[in-house]
């Protein structure tokens, strides 16, 4: 079963993207206010404005199970803003928000999968239901709205006590606007596109009431809408009814909306002048009245505040023409320019007649605006909303785009305020990568061809610089494009160890250090679900299991897990760090050797070796299988999932003073400046940010330790060294230390010689990940990073400086 | 066809099709045409370190890398050296994951009709037959159906 009509799929990623942010949204919000312990006015109005959008989007995307369970939210949170309840139960109602915040991230999922079927959330509906209502009640005995609350709020919240959610009885009749608003021929669901226009204004409205009412619900009320028009009656909260009429003309798929009757105004900055009528007529006989009296309309718009007129429905109803004929074209508006003016526009033109003012409104016009205004350039007014552009999808404005909506028309006619954000399709970003790494590629084709050897080519070169300069900024946009805060995937976590704190009853404190360090987004989508396996286990298996026991230890009785991140040299080192037991190496090995994973002789262990042990497929320590972990396949995963994107992980422990991992990922995917050496007739690169110096070795210079492995000394300071060849086994090297070249490696202040047979040049390399089957070989624990494709076509091995120095 | 067993086959035994079939001394190998990418020459491959012997190591195959496998040292036989006939067969799984096989030589493709196609020998955990997936008997002689995930993917 397809869950979306043809035409609608291009919505849905918008869709899915835009909820599954306003959903991480939320939950940043509960988990602050509830660290707070309390709800400030801007994070109730937060949520509700986050359930509210949720609401109205699902509710256009045809997924109403969706749609009610936000709106029951939406609802509480109506009361809780509206009513302030004095709240006992805090508990209960972060538990209720956050198992529907978790139901619609499941249902997203859902939304996805073509064959799903809509989960039925009516369990959870019915518990926030009854928790509103006793909200409700709770709160009855305190109505009164803080002196602090915006006006708008205060006309709403006596409104409420009505009990009603948005039709509250028509107060006040005189301030009202009533309009009728049509859409599109055969848009569909017109109900739930009506209902697209409520929301959107609703948060302008201090009074909104419309026919059809059960809209949300019923959708019989669609077909009403298409005969009869969408009728709203609405009472502008802070800014004017033009604003909100606007707003409405904007709305998808909205083809026309109508003033009936125009609320007084009672804005201060809006003139004192009143509704004129006109009548048009046109010249006989020149047929299609209803068309001409719409270009008019058109012609006038702009320049008009308020704007009606009779028939109404003159551009969709071709037997107005002989209306017009008869009765002539009746238009009542209201200008800022004059009357004088835009009667002058109407009558200019075409095919007008006569134009006679039945009644004049009292003529107060300002004085600069009775200079004869031209009709605008483009008759795009507000109501003719354009098949609507990308950026009009949202249903719901957000909050920061909202100044844009309350900027004046004029702007409005041009397409809107700009945006200077896009979102782009992840895959094109990929596609954009890999393009750029094959741009690298042919460069290093042309430049270093072998048909320029011994070729004097000063012109060429200097040409083949320039291009190259011109490559590694395209590389850096591209690259910086790319770029998201870690504090995403952070975030993540502090849901994680709320849910945690609770369930195994151990008070933890989770803080971040650095979160503002950026790294890849695709590094960021496979670091979720390792640093969830980390944090788990931390919370799980590193905090002790009690106050006492910290205390006993001499710890805070609070447990602290720290994740920090931070760059260094071309990688960022991301740390789960808890400050709990620790884990003892003994015991490791004692389980290892129960499970039989030990490959050699358990006293040959060090210590580093015994903690890497828990990353082996198939260990765990802990005896009991726990509702987070102890399956003895979190840490394997860990460790595949962050070697899948190019990084490694380790592990430091302090028996009774914690535990960290430690994970470290290029900070670029895919180009690195790389030296690349022969050994044999193998090519391997080495990434130039780990290269210190190079140089040829000086028979004083080696000496041997008393395990015969071999030492250099250099200005004083002896390094180990590393026979590349050997660490390899590969066969016709160079094994003459003489011959050879030494080059000096260093990574986290650990430096190390490498023993290689020739350095062959420079030169910038794409890294492409090693084919999944080799991975299974674990050639990442081997000291080999990934793989390149040089400009003659042929393949060098990129090496892992900070994996080989750490074995030795 | 008596010791067939369905579930097994469920795809290939039951409906038979297509084969390509490639020679190891003398011995015909048929991998299912649903998993051959394409037959390349042996071209120059690059040496990885710390595998197994049989991973002969990664070529370069119009900008991606693939792992080559020698079919010769993964059924235990000596290697013999590359001659004009020898060839890569590029096999792709999952959609995106390849894998290239070095074979002596490539014959062709045949059509395996399902009463062609026998089960192996019920004793499953006998080395022999560890990558053999099916058996084609028919009056050319027997052809041996390799089970690809198996040869490439086992540790």
């Amino acid at each position: 079963m397809a869950r979306f009509e043809a035409g609608m799929e291009s919505m849905v990623d918008m869709y899915i993207f835009e909820t599954t942010s306003l959903l991480e949204q939320l939950d940043q919000i509960l988990m602050k206010t509830e660290n707070e312990n309390s709800f400030g006015e801007e994070e109730i109005n937060e949520i509700f404005r986050i359930m509210h959008t949720i609401k109205g989007s699902s509710a256009m995307m045809g997924l109403d199970n969706m749609s009610h369970l936000a709106h029951a939210i939406e609802d509480m949170f109506y009361i809780v803003r509206e009513d302030k309840p004095v709240i006992s139960d805090m508990r209960s109602l972060y538990d209720l928000v956050f198992t529907a915040s978790d139901l619609l991230k499941a249902e997203i999922d859902l939304v996805q999968d073509e064959d799903s079927e809509p989960t039925d959330f009516s369990d959870t509906m019915t518990k926030i239901k009854n928790f509103a209502a006793m909200l409700k009640n709770g709160g009855a005995s305190s109505p009164a709205a803080p002196a602090s609350a915006p006006a708008a709020e205060k006309a709403a919240a006596s409104a409420a006590d009505n009990g009603e959610m948005i039709t509250v009885t028509m107060g006040g009749g005189d301030n009202s606007t009533t309009v009728k608003v049509t859409f599109e021929e055969d848009c569909k669901m017109e109900n739930l596109r009506a209902l697209l226009v409520i929301n959107n204004i609703r948060n302008e409205c201090s009074m909104l009431k419309f026919e059809p009412e059960d809209i949300e619900d019923n959708s019989d009320t669609a077909k009403v809408i298409v005969e009869n028009g969408f009728i709203i009656h609405f009472t502008p909260a802070q800014t004017t009814a033009e604003d909100i009429i606007s707003l409405i003309g904007s709305t998808m798929n909205v083809k026309t909306c109508e003033v009936i009757s125009m609320g007084s105004e009672k804005t201060a900055e809006v003139p004192a002048y009143t509704l004129t009528t006109a009548k048009v007529e046109f010249v006989e006989d020149c047929k299609m009245e209803n068309l001409r009296a719409l270009l008019v309309i058109n012609n006038i718009r702009e320049e008009c505040d308020e704007l009606a007129f009779v028939p109404s429905d003159i551009e969709t109803n071709q037997s107005t023409a002989q209306t017009i004929r008869d009765n002539g074209f009746i238009i009542h508006f209201k200008s800022g320019y004059g009357d004088d003016a835009i009667l002058k526009i109407i009558g200019e033109t075409a095919n007008v007649a006569s134009v006679t003012v039945l009644k004049n409104g009292s003529d107060t016009p300002p004085a600069a605006a009775a200079a004869p205004v031209s009709a605008p350039a483009a008759p795009k007014a507000e109501e003719k909303a354009a098949p609507a552009p990308q950026a009009e999808v949202k249903p719901a404005p957000k909050p920061e785009s909202k100044p844009a909506e309350k900027k004046p028309a004029e702007n409005k006619a041009s397409g809107g305020a700009k945006q200077s954000l896009i979102s782009v399709n992840l895959y094109k970003l990929d596609q954009l990568l890999d393009m750029v790494g094959e741009i690298v590629i042919t460069e290093a084709m042309v430049t270093s061809n072998p048909d320029l050897k011994g070729l004097r080519l000063d012109n060429f070169q200097k040409a083949a610089r320039q291009l190259r300069k011109l490559n590694s900024e395209l590389q850096d946009i591209v690259m910086s494009i790319r770029m998201v805060p870690i504090s995403g995937a952070f975030n993540k976590m502090t849901r994680i160890v709320r849910d945690m704190k609770v369930k195994l009853n151990k008070d933890v404190d989770l803080v971040f250090e650095g979160e503002e360090t950026e790294v890849d987004k695709s590094i960021i989508d496979n670091l979720n679900d390792p640093l969830m396996h980390m944090v788990r286990n931390s919370m799980d298996h590193g905090i002790e299991e009690s106050a006492e026991d910290r205390i006993a230890a001499g710890k805070s009785p609070k447990g602290r897990i720290t994740l920090s991140a931070y760059s260094s040299s071309g990688e960022v080192v991301i740390v789960v760090a808890d400050d709990g037991m620790g884990m003892n190496p003994e015991k490791l090995l004692d389980k290892a050797e129960r499970n039989g994973i030990l490959t050699k002789p358990r006293s040959e262990y060090t210590e580093k070796e015994a903690l890497n042990l828990i990353m082996l497929p198939g260990f765990s320590t802990n005896e009991t299988v726990t509702e987070y972990s102890g399956r003895g396949v979190g840490m394997d995963v860990v460790r595949q999932n962050i070697e899948k994107c190019g990084g490694t992980v380790s592990v430091e422990s302090k028996l009774g003073e914690g535990t960290s991992f430690i994970i470290k990922i290029p900070l670029s995917l895919s180009i690195v400046d790389g030296m690349e050496v022969s050994v044999g007739s193998s090519i391997f690169t080495i990434p130039i940010s780990y290269i210190k110096e190079s140089f040829k070795l000086r028979p004083n210079q080696i000496l041997r330790d008393t395990d015969g492995r071999e030492m250099v000394m250099i200005r004083g300071e002896c390094y180990p060294l590393i026979r590349l060849y050997e660490l390899y086994d590969l066969d016709g090297a160079q094994t003459d230390l003489y011959s050879g070249i030494i080059i000096l490696v260093e990574s986290d202040g650990k430096c190390a010689c490498l023993l290689a047979d020739e350095l062959i040049g420079e030169q910038q390399v794409v890294v492409k990940p090693f084919p999944p089957l080799l991975n299974n070989f674990n050639v990442k624990q081997n000291g080999m990073s990934g793989c390149s494709i040089l400009g003659d076509g042929s393949i060098t091995i990129i090496l892992d400086i900070s994996n080989i120095i750490s074995d030795f | 066809m008596s010791n067939f067993t369905k579930e097994d086959n469920k795809d290939f035994g039951s409906a038979g099709g297509e084969v390509l079939l490639f020679t190891i001394d003398d011995v015909v190998y048929g991998i299912e045409i649903k998993y051959i990418n394409e037959i390349i020459g042996i071209e120059q491959i690059t040496v990885v370190p710390k595998v197994p012997d049989y991973i002969k190591g990664i070529i370069n195959l119009r900008g991606k890398t693939v792992p080559i496998i020698s079919v010769r040292k993964r059924f235990g036989k000596e290697e013999i050296p590359y001659d004009e006939r020898t060839c890569i067969i590029v096999l792709e799984f999952d959609g995106s994951n390849q894998a290239g096989i070095i074979v002596d030589r490539v014959r062709e493709v045949a059509q395996a009709k399902p009463e062609e196609i026998c089960a192996t020998p019920a004793n499953k955990n006998v080395n022999a037959n560890h990558y053999i997936k099916n058996i084609i008997e028919n009056s050319e002689g027997i052809k041996l159906l390799l089970n690809c995930e198996k040869l490439v993917m086992e540790q």
